[in-house]
């Protein structure tokens, strides 16, 4: 039967399911979420939705929702919980801040952000270790997560551009883009709205060209595939830069006139002949000059990229390559090429810069001591002061990679970290597991908030219940580097006695007698994109009017930097960057392989003859979210492992074995499923595990399935943004004699 | 607004659909449906290697609301119906989930709901078509790949998408 929505309320809103922020409609009757449908007036998805929104009605019964804040009341991990009142949660959580910072430095404090809340919990983050602690560390999902190809962009032209072309929500049109480069990303999986989009364009008869170790789903639409071997897509782009110059492929006219460092790059990018890069790369040569000639003669072409480039050791180099073939060929700010849109006057990071500046004023931060870039660590351009990095510090507010705080809290160096404070499920998304609970069991106060009991509240003193997207409302949210804005509004009660988290934040803070811009949940709404902070016009008069009309989009501009230049210090595209030189780096792109690549001679290569990829986004998920939600489990009941047929075969396992997934860094069970894949690489989703066999085993539903036990936790990393290994190191795969379990509980039958 | 004598139904660009399954989701919760029952279903194909590439694509399975549907036959209480306008509806007030017609359709898409005890198939969403909404999954589609309406005068425009000589399916099939 149809489900019954006769006498529900229609309520129009923001979906917080993911970065996309679609409109939606939402039938509620009872304070009870009966459906949700796209909004086809929505100039993001047109009514359209991924499966994420669909199944929101059952996240009213999940069964480990939180509902009171709990105190515990045995040993670390073991389970026990007291129930425990607001006042007295914080009272103690206040407290002990204040024995800690007294005993072991301000700086021993640690917050971790999380993609969970979008920009609440950044606030939340930065707000109790900046102006409540007086802590410079913020953990950051950025490391892994768009900063590295934001800091190769900002290098060379000066800001971040888009990933994508002026999609049609943004004013521009389909048609505009004739050539689509994907590299790197699976937007259909990690960014469905764009992955929409995208087939439009293709749709349109654009020219389709995927570049990624994985064959996935654009990639069976593509025109062109290149099978990159994982790590080594900074050599693939400098052999086709290589390429397209010695073919004089490139913009000429455009290069004279806006690049400066071109004979720099020219001699660069000389030692990368083909013949060498199809070595590096496996991608056989007479593919990469087809997919060079066609991104340079059907164009506008546009790249998009994404956390595939992010998560080596080249993090920042692969994107600064890829971003000087947009740069050589033109194809900047042009329709149908990678744009900077302009976000509506009086929103956005300048002024997101100017809160978290007044807070680290507040709290009397000294960001030397940032754990990130101190003692043996040096990441100036990613973790030192933010007033240093030219147009790059408007968009870091949080900027301590968690693999070193989580290091610091483990070892005691360069300081310890005693306390760590998070809505983020640590245990499942930081390479080393393993690592980062033995740290939680180190630290002093540990306080995990949010909508579930996860994988890492297990571990915490204190455990808080927070409103979940669609109980509370969010005032303005946005699609990052977008000139596109949109208001999430409330649409039924949080369960029992679940906060707004920022109301948590600023009970804490007045606790400790902390002084903020804001008093309320709602003056923040009201205020935090808006006075006292911007200086700009507005594009509406108040917060009010734009509630009222749910979403705002400004005109679209091309071709700004003919009027203005670009924001770099030269006013050109630096191919040489200077701020890359000014912060002891060097100032040109360089491959550079990992030490137990296939290519090495390394005996762990030897030992562990397969290549890891990890964090494929899959749509039904968002990162450890929705693992216990009946309709996007029964997508998905299981952890898979892509793998080629062919290996699976020699290895004796079929599709659907439970497989043991093995590096030298620990080892988890998952089942395998047949991939489009070389024959030496697997792939694996990440931060999966089992909410509902937490009680019974918490080893074996969360450690022993989820994929960042097996990543490299240490070193090495990106030098500039540290960005861990979490796409390309050794491991081996055999068959597992069972599974974790007797029987799944949502197996479909 | 549809007349009765015009013929409805949905149409897959297959080409365009990526597997997100949100047409799966999107009818799960447009018709309640328990975990484990699919009124649709996306089959994955492949991989495949073909020529030295890989292949792989995807295919939404439904009730396909056949000219001469053998389900409609095999009822034995005479539940199911086809609309003049092509959908093949059952009457929940009648079925009695025997299952006969699960073998007397040539894909065997009828289900049984287990806590109904009931016969679901796609429907169409007619509650929605027949107030001039889209079917729960055309709605939703992310890859821009369903679409509703008559099918022949889809397939015409999906042709000349793909610059491939029209065909046309005739009508009422």
């Amino acid at each position: 039967m149809p489900v019954d929505v006769t006498g529900a309320k229609v309520l129009k809103s923001t979906c917080g399911d993911c970065h996309c922020f679609c409109g939606i409609i939402a039938y509620v009757r009872d304070n009870k979420i009966l459906k949700i449908e796209g909004d086809p007036d929505h100039p993001m998805n047109k009514g359209v939705l991924c499966p994420k929104p669909l199944s929101y009605k059952q996240m009213a019964d999940i069964p480990n929702r939180l509902l009171y804040p709990m105190k515990r009341s045995g040993e670390r991990g073991e389970n026990k919980w007291q129930r425990v009142t607001w006042d007295q949660a914080l009272d103690e959580i206040g407290s002990e801040l204040k024995r800690i910072r007294a005993t072991w430095g301000p700086e021993s404090i640690a917050t971790k952000e999380t993609s969970k809340f979008r920009q609440n919990c950044r606030f939340a983050c930065c707000t109790i270790s900046y102006a409540i602690s007086g802590s410079p560390n913020v953990g950051t999902i950025g490391y892994t997560c768009k900063r590295p190809g934001m800091i190769a962009h900002t290098s060379i032209i000066g800001q971040p551009m888009t990933f994508e072309y002026a999609l049609d929500f943004m004013g521009g049109d389909p048609e505009d883009t004739k050539c689509l480069v994907v590299w790197g990303a699976n937007p259909v999986h990690s960014h469905p709205i764009l992955g929409y989009h995208i087939m439009k364009v293709k749709q349109t008869g654009a020219k389709l060209i995927v570049v990624d170790p994985r064959f996935q789903e654009l990639a069976a639409k593509a025109d062109l595939y290149l099978q990159v071997r994982p790590g080594a897509d900074c050599a693939l782009a400098l052999g086709m830069l290589n390429y397209m110059i010695e073919e004089n492929l490139y913009n000429k006219p455009f290069v004279d006139k806006w690049c400066i460092g071109f004979r720099e790059l020219k001699e660069r990018v000389r030692q990368y002949p083909l013949d060498l890069v199809e070595k590096l790369t496996w991608v056989p040569k007479e593919k990469i000059k087809e997919a060079v000639r066609m991104y340079c003669t059907s164009g506008p072409a546009t790249i998009h990229t994404r956390l595939g480039l992010d998560q080596n050791v080249n993090g920042v180099d692969s994107s600064r390559a890829i971003a000087m073939l947009i740069a050589l060929t033109g194809n900047i700010d042009i329709p149908g090429g990678n744009v900077f849109p302009e976000r509506p006057r009086g929103f956005g990071v300048e002024t997101y810069h100017d809160v978290y500046k007044d807070m680290i004023k507040r709290g009397g931060v000294d960001e030397k001591k940032r754990v990130s870039n101190y003692g043996e660590w040096h990441f100036p351009l990613f973790s030192g002061p933010v007033e240093d990095t030219g147009h790059l510090k408007y968009w870091q507010p949080c900027n301590t990679q968690d693999p070193i705080i989580i290091k610091a809290a483990v070892e005691g160096k360069p300081y310890p970290i005693k306390a760590i404070l998070t809505p983020s499920n640590l245990v499942l998304n930081t390479p080393g597991s393993r690592r980062v609970v033995e740290a939680l069991k180190k630290c002093e106060l540990v306080v995990c908030w949010g909508d579930v009991m996860n994988a890492t509240a297990r571990w915490a003193d204190f455990v808080l219940p927070c409103a979940h997207w669609a109980e509370r409302e969010d005032g303005v949210v946005e699609m990052p580097y977008r000139n596109f804005i949109s208001v999430r509004k409330k649409l039924v009660d949080p369960p029992g006695e679940a906060w707004d988290e920022r109301k948590f934040v600023l009970e804490l803070a007045k606790r400790m007698g902390v002084v903020l811009p804001w008093s309320s949940v709602e003056e923040m709404n009201e205020t935090y994109n808006l006075v006292p902070y911007s200086s700009e016009a507005f594009d509406v008069a108040s917060y009010a009017e734009l509630r009222e009309r749910g979403f705002l989009v400004t005109d679209i501009h091309y071709r700004k930097y003919e009027t203005q230049g670009f924001k770099t210090p030269s006013g050109k595209i630096e191919l040489t960057s200077s701020l890359m030189e000014r912060f002891g780096y060097d100032p040109l792109p360089q491959y550079h392989d990992y030490p137990d690549s296939p290519l090495s001679d390394s005996p762990l290569a030897k030992d562990y003859p397969l290549v890891l990829i990890t964090g494929n986004r899959r749509v039904h998920w968002i990162h450890s979210e929705k693992r216990n939600v009946p309709w996007l489990r029964e997508l998905e009941p299981d952890p898979e492992l892509e793998i080629n047929p062919e290996t699976a075969k020699s290895l004796g396992v079929k599709e659907g074995d439970w497989v043991w997934v093995e590096s030298p860094w620990g080892k988890v069970r998952v089942t395998a499923r047949y991939a489009g894949l070389h024959p030496r690489v697997v792939a694996s989703t990440h931060e999966w595990y089992y909410p509902e066999m937490m009680d019974e085993n918490l080893e074996e539903a969360t450690l022993g399935v989820t994929i960042n036990t097996v990543v490299p936790p240490d070193p090495p990393y990106d030098p500039i943004a540290a960005c861990a290994r979490q796409r390309g190191f050794p491991c081996k795969v055999y068959k597992a004699e069972s599974a974790p379990y007797e029987r799944s509980p949502y197996a479909p039958y | 607004m549809r007349t009765p004598s015009r013929q409805i139904g949905i149409v897959v660009d297959v080409a365009s659909c990526h597997g997100c399954r949100a047409c799966e989701v999107a009818c799960k919760q447009e018709h309640d449906l328990p975990v484990g029952v699919k009124r649709m279903n996306v089959i994955t194909t492949g991989p495949r290697m073909v020529g030295g590439r890989w292949t792989q694509s995807w295919v939404p399975m439904r009730c396909m609301h056949c000219g001469k549907p053998a389900c409609v036959e095999a009822c034995p209480v005479n539940a199911i119906t086809k609309r003049s306008d092509a959908p093949v509806l059952v009457d929940h007030a009648k079925c009695t989930g025997c299952m006969l017609c699960n073998e007397a359709c040539p894909t065997a898409i009828p289900q049984l709901n287990p806590e109904t005890n009931l016969i679901e198939w796609c429907d169409l969403c007619v509650h929605l078509v027949d107030r001039g909404e889209l079917p729960a999954c055309v709605k939703h589609c992310e890859g821009n790949a369903m679409y509703f309406g008559n099918p022949n005068e889809i397939i015409a425009m999906l042709n000349r998408r793909h610059g491939m000589k029209v065909v046309s399916l005739t009508d009422g099939r």
